[in-house]
């Protein structure tokens, strides 16, 4: 994975953490919303793993 | 450290036989696990980001991400799975039964992330990064003290 893309990937990842803390720390998600924003932000993450290691040297 | 994982083993053994109560798990219940798996998802992906981030600054080498990285990226399914215990249970029994072994799963898998960090530069990085993603497991497993 390039510096550009890797960067990339980080900020995004980093968006969506914060993102979803700070919705959990206003008590403004619902359990589905939850349910959706912990998949979302694990399927980031892995998908952020393969990418890197499928381009790892 | 060995005994550390002894005892977080028997805790999390102790605190879900005790989960939910005999009257099965409470919305409130259910609602404040998901609260916590949420945060070992965010745990696991600062987890990610530290690695990467690292790596890329030459601190890491690329052999020590090989070998967290997958690690991360198994306990991340793992969450999936706790999530969908939440959704699927409402006994005490299913729940312990559901979630207790893929808990140990997922710190077994950070604490083998752990044994890959070689590099003396990176550890400190590294050691905080993990600390978070145990803190959310250890707080899943107090859930059922509350």
């Amino acid at each position: 994975m390039n510096p550009a893309t890797a960067q990339l990937a980080i900020t995004l990842i980093e968006q969506l953490v914060e993102f979803l803390l700070e919705l959990k720390k206003n008590g403004q998600l619902d359990e589905a919303a939850l349910d959706a924003m912990v998949a979302g932000t694990n399927a980031a993450n892995r998908e952020t793993i393969k990418a890197f290691l499928a381009n790892a040297k | 450290m060995k005994a550390y994982k002894q005892w977080a083993a028997f805790g999390l053994c102790l605190v879900f036989l005790t989960c939910c109560g005999f009257g099965g798990c409470s919305g409130s219940q259910i609602r404040k696990f998901k609260v916590a798996n949420a945060d070992l998802s965010s745990g696991l992906s600062r987890l990610t980001t530290t690695t990467i981030q690292l790596s890329q600054q030459g601190t890491l080498t690329t052999d020590e991400a090989k070998v967290i990285l997958p690690k991360v990226s198994d306990a991340t399914i793992l969450s999936d799975r706790m999530e969908q215990c939440a959704n699927a249970v409402s006994a005490k029994t299913t729940l312990v039964g559901c979630v207790t072994p893929l808990l140990k799963a997922v710190r077994d898998d950070v604490d083998q992330a752990s044994l890959g960090v070689k590099s003396p530069s990176a550890q400190a990085t590294m050691a905080s990064a993990l600390a978070v993603a145990i803190a959310s497991i250890d707080a899943i497993a107090r859930l059922g003290a509350q």
